[in-house]
This record gives structure tokens, sequence and C-alpha cells, in this order.
């Protein structure tokens, strides 16, 4: 599911992006799982959904073509147009006389620019120390077996690994510890356990790269309410929830740290 | 009744004599898509009219998909039509990563070509529509 600040950004995207070009008539943009992300303010919710059910069945068979990157229709009395962004379809749909440079430009330069910047505020280093945040180590009730056997085995290994390279770490100079912000997803099942957390994998070799490849184990989390956290990190499983800028906490960690899904906080890695 | 020959196949159902304007008409549009169909990039045809259907396919294993790609290409534009009254839709073209495919309505007959995703569609379509 994208969060609302996406759907906002992006509805604010289309709303200018027909202000400054009139001849845009409606303008949505939907997930490659067919949801709705945002619409302009003229097009009503029950067209948005007839218009991805219509694109349904061929966007189904895209494989055939090696998926869609455009698709066309021109009318008498206008066209419309969808283009293939991310994980995004933006659908437009403009009278006969626009003009179709100029439309089109703006579509394909506006609408990805604002998806890639949407992208990467969430992995951009913040300013703020967490430094000055009381940090608080909250303890697991419930844990998965087999997570808890895998984790037992990774802090063995740790440790280990800490012995080897302690001495050789005492000398070399650790880079300041960078913060991201991501929007809370709730992590749910059985198994799951509330000391775990779960962001991009990309995000966690990312951070091994710039430490020295320090494996990250931990993370702390930061509530702009002035509450934090420390827990262990992990890949996010579900190839839908990636990239997208999220954090998976479970809903446990989420009441000690007093946030709700969809809110941001912010992130940083352990490194000892 | 069902001719094959090649790669082509023609479904036909039994529906009587047609006009002789229309059957000129069809048959140039016929030749025309015989012709763009051994030019560069391009990799087959359906053409479809009220009573029949003809296709053409570097790769009849994929008949099936293609005619469904086309069929649902047409019925999205029929949608979009009524939805956002773009009045009749002209032409369709889907730029896929390896192939594209360009739909047009001529006369009563509904076309799509496919070609390589780098292939001039514009040529094709132009040529398509001479008479």
């Amino acid at each position: 599911m994208v969060s609302e600040v996406y759907s906002l950004a992006l509805k604010d995207t289309l709303n200018e992006m027909v202000h400054a070009c009139p001849d845009i008539r409606n303008a949505l943009i939907f997930s490659e799982e067919g949801e709705i992300i945002a619409t302009d303010d003229g097009t009503p919710e029950d067209i948005a959904v007839h218009t991805v059910d219509a694109l349904d069945e061929m966007l189904d068979k895209a494989e055939l073509i090696g998926s869609v990157d455009n698709i066309a229709f021109a009318g008498a009395n206008g066209w419309l147009e969808v283009s293939h962004y991310d994980n995004f379809y933006l659908v437009t749909v403009a009278s006969a006389h626009a003009n179709v440079d100029q439309a089109g430009g703006l579509t394909r330069v506006l609408v990805p620019t604002v998806l890639k910047v949407l992208k990467r505020i969430n992995l951009l280093p913040v300013k703020d120390s967490l430094e000055e945040l009381e940090v608080e180590r909250e303890e697991p009730s419930e844990n998965d077996a087999e997570e808890a056997a895998d984790e037992s085995f990774e802090e063995a290994r740790t440790e280990e690994e800490k012995k080897e390279s302690a001495q050789e770490q005492e000398s070399k100079p650790i880079p300041e510890a960078q913060v991201n912000q991501f929007i809370v997803e709730s992590l749910g099942g059985m198994f799951v356990s509330p000391d775990t957390v779960r962001v991009d994998n990309d995000l966690l070799l990312k951070w091994k790269e710039m430490y020295e490849d320090k494996e990250i184990r931990e993370v702390e989390i930061a509530t702009f309410g002035g509450k934090s956290s420390r827990r262990k990190v992990k890949p996010i499983k579900e190839a839908k929830f990636e990239g997208k800028g999220m954090i998976q906490m479970h809903e446990k960690a989420q009441s000690l740290l007093e946030i709700k899904k969809g809110e941001l906080v912010r992130v940083k890695p352990v490194i000892e | 009744m069902v001719k094959k020959r090649g790669n082509i196949q023609e479904v036909a159902n039994e529906r009587g004599p047609v006009a002789i304007e229309e059957a000129t008409t069809k048959g140039d549009l016929r030749s025309n898509l015989a012709e763009v169909k051994k030019w560069d990039g391009v990799v087959g045809y359906i053409l479809r009219d009220e009573s029949s259907a003809l296709v053409d396919l570097n790769d009849p294993a994929k008949i099936t998909d293609y005619a469904i790609l086309s069929s649902a290409t047409h019925e999205a534009a029929e949608a979009f039509s009524t939805l956002f009254g773009l009045g009749k839709i002209q032409r369709t073209v889907v730029q896929g990563k390896r192939i594209k495919m360009v739909s047009l309505d001529i006369d009563d007959a509904r076309v799509s070509v496919f070609t390589e995703a780098t292939a001039d569609t514009d040529k094709i379509m132009k040529k398509l529509q001479e008479r």
C-alpha cells in the first residue's frame, strides 16, 4: 500500500499539471497492482476505477510485448495516454487540439521527477541528530523460534567477528551514522518478533558499504514526539514494500514508541 | 471454415456475398498488410472484420496471446471513448519493451500490426490507410 504522503504529493502534482496545461482534462496514477494512488480534482473516483478496469486485461497481456512502456489512444475528440514509470502508470486525457508536445513534455518530465524525489526523500540523510534523544531498549516478549535461533546464531557470529576485528577497528575512524526517514508500516503475523524491524535490503547493503563492511544488526528509531528505541533490523521480505521508504514494525513496537502506521520516524544504524 | 497458408490462418463464417466496393477495400487492405508484413521489424498482424479474421504472425504459437491483446486493446479503446468522450478511437499504439502494436480501425475492419519495438509505425499506418 502506498502511503498518504505519496498520494497527496502526487495528487498535487497532477493538479498542477492540469493547471499548467489546461488541454489535459484528466490525470490519474495507479500502481502495477491496480491500486489508484492519485487523481486530479477533476477526475471522479468511479471514472478512475473504470479506467484501471479497462486497462486491466491489456496490462495482463503486457508480458507478451516485454511490458508496457506507453500506450496512446487517439480519438476524434481527444487522446488518452498511459505512461509506465517504475511501479506506476500515469494516465492523461487531453483534448484533440491539445499541444501534444507541451502536454507530453510536461507529463514526461514532471511526474517522473516527483516520483524520483519522493523515492529519494526517504533515503536522504536528515540533519537532526539522534544523539540528543533518549534511547530506550525494549525487551522482546514473544519470539519466533526460528527467527530467534537465527538471531542467536547471528549474534554468536557477531561476537566472534567483533573480537577478531576489535583491535583494527579501534584505530580506524568510523563515519557518523546516517539518519534516514521512514514511513511506518505494520509488521504482522504470529511469528513476528516485536524486537525486529524490517527495512529495504538495498539500504542495509548501502550501510554495510558505507561503514566498511560492518554488518548492521540494529537500528535506533526516533519519533518526532521524542521517543526512541533500539531494535534488531532485517531486510523487508515482501517485494511490494521494497523501495517505498518504509520501515515495517510490530504493532507492539509502534505502541511503545507511541506511533501509528503511516507516521514518519527517523532511523539510523547502530555501528558497534 | 478454416484455411491455412503457412502461418496465415483465415477464419470466416458463411454470411453470403459482400458488396463489391467493400470487397475492393478489403482487398486493398489485405494486399497492403501482406506487403507490410515483409518489411523489416514487422512480426505479424491480425485483421478482423464482422465476418472473418486473418492472422499472420512469425510465431504462430502466440496467436492466441496476440489476439487477446488486440481484442483487449479494442475493448479498452471503446471504454475510453465513452468514459472520456474521446469520440471514435482511430488508432492505438502500444509501446512495449520488445514489441510495439499499432491498432487501426479502417472502415469495418480492425487491424493490429505487431512490430519490433524500434520499427517505424508511422510508415506502416500510412501504408495501411492507402487505397
